[in-house]
């Protein structure tokens, strides 16, 4: 190889992203040649120098007043939706009134509430996800024993809760916790993986389950939601769309 | 009742972002220092930035948060460069460069001497990187300052991986080529 191939690799091999195949004849060649050997020496000296002392540090204060600001936006946020959601109210107000058509109330209960009801559901399930990690308040009971997990849930929810421990796939059991959704008490368990939370609610099938997408993405996190064994499931948590897809099928696949 | 919903729902969403995005303040600044050439337009582009980004959260699917909010300070960044430019006193000297943070020139001997020898050295360092044209400069930020891969420094410059590559080469020699000139070795 040519000392010139060689310089225009040396780049991509400091950042690791030269090819895996090529790599072997480019550090053969740096080896042997006191030339190119001194460059990639110095490239990376280069490269050591910046990454220690190149940082601008964080000037004080920053840091509070962009949460300042960020408060004060969600605060403004919130006024000009409580307004809008009162206007919206109005004007479906006006217009059933002016229609005076059985029809427009029908839509309206059949088409506008399940959808605000299930975005509403989602927005609280998400809520529900970053309060169990942020509060430190992830489970009532930890364990990733099922047959701690599972009794626990008896007398506290009036459905039988599936518990399984999928520690052998990735995904141990951290333990569970109540939780109130939808008007009624829910369980929650919670499994990790890798340095992710999943919170997966079980409660009973009913009409307003179908409220729910299977998939939504909210704010940067995943719910999936899937009916099975007459229970309702909606896992949650910032993983990936497959993951959670995997995590979920797992689940409902477990011991069949 | 739907107000109180409104209202958890946005505290969740606010949590969710200072989790997810505001962790990576730091990375913030350090990019939009570097483009802007001095602190205090650089605290307003975070600000800015952050605050698109917030607007934005509902829609956001990415699941890398800091080349999201990297690829926002860039945008920023540019948009009021762009104003400077055509502003009535365009100012092109970095004022700053020289006197604000870590060297103030009125507290050089309260260090002890090795800790000044260092902050020197990273003071005259970060001034080389000042000096590269912004082409230069933002891809070797984004690569050795906060560790993206090509690919994800070419989302955010719509720009080919292998024109990251060749950036970040010619940066690198422009660098040693600028150290030289200074006798500044020392300082890489």
């Amino acid at each position: 190889m040519h000392c010139k191939d060689i310089r225009a690799q040396l780049n991509a091999y400091l950042d690791g992203e030269l090819d895996a195949g090529a790599a072997p004849a480019l550090e053969a060649h740096v080896a042997t040649c006191a030339l190119c050997g001194a460059e990639l020496r110095s490239l990376r000296q280069l490269q050591h120098s910046i990454r220690t002392e190149g940082h601008w540090p964080l000037p004080n204060g920053l840091e509070a007043s962009l949460r300042q600001t960020l408060h004060s936006a969600a605060e403004t946020e919130q006024m000009a939706q409580g307004k809008a959601a009162l206007l919206g109210d109005w004007r479906g107000i006006l217009v059933g009134l002016a229609a005076g058509l059985v029809l427009g109330v029908v839509f309206y209960l059949l088409l506008m509430q399940p959808v605000r009801e299930g975005n509403g559901l989602v927005d609280r399930v998400v809520a529900l996800h970053v309060q169990s990690q942020l509060a430190d308040h992830l489970v009532d009971v930890a364990s990733s024993d099922r047959h701690q997990v599972k009794p626990w849930f008896q007398g506290r929810v009036d459905y039988s809760v599936p518990v399984h421990n999928l520690a052998d796939q990735g995904f141990p059991l951290l333990g569970g916790r109540i939780d109130y959704l939808d008007g009624r008490n829910v369980a929650a368990l919670v499994f990790g993986h890798r340095r992710h939370r999943i919170n997966l609610f079980v409660w009973p099938a009913t009409e307003s389950a179908a409220r729910i997408p299977e998939t939504t993405n909210r704010r940067g996190y995943r719910l999936i939601a899937r009916a099975a064994q007459g229970l309702e499931f909606l896992a949650v948590s910032d993983l990936n769309g497959e993951e959670l897809e995997h995590f979920l099928r797992l689940y409902l696949e477990y011991g069949t | 009742m739907r107000l109180k919903l409104g209202k958890r729902a946005a505290d969740a969403a606010l949590s969710a972002f200072e989790a997810q995005v505001c962790v990576h303040a730091r990375a913030a600044y350090n990019l939009a220092r570097y483009l802007m050439g001095n602190e205090d337009e650089a605290k307003d582009v975070v600000q800015e930035a952050f605050l698109r980004a917030y607007r934005a959260f509902d829609r956001y699917e990415n699941r890398n948060a800091l080349a999201w909010i990297l690829a926002i300070v860039r945008n920023v960044s540019y948009s009021a460069l762009q104003r400077r430019r055509a502003g009535p006193d365009a100012v092109s000297f970095d004022e700053q460069l020289h006197t604000d943070s870590t060297i103030g020139s009125d507290t050089p001997f309260v260090t002890p001497e090795a800790q000044l020898d260092r902050q020197q050295s990273a003071a005259c360092l970060r001034d080389l990187i000042a000096r590269l044209p912004i082409e230069f400069r933002e891809v070797i930020v984004l690569r050795e300052l906060e560790d993206l891969s090509y690919r994800e420094i070419a989302q955010i410059l719509a720009i080919p991986t292998g024109t990251v590559m060749s950036r970040l080469a010619r940066g690198r020699s422009w660098l040693r080529t600028l150290a030289a000139d200074e006798g500044a070795e020392d300082a890489l």
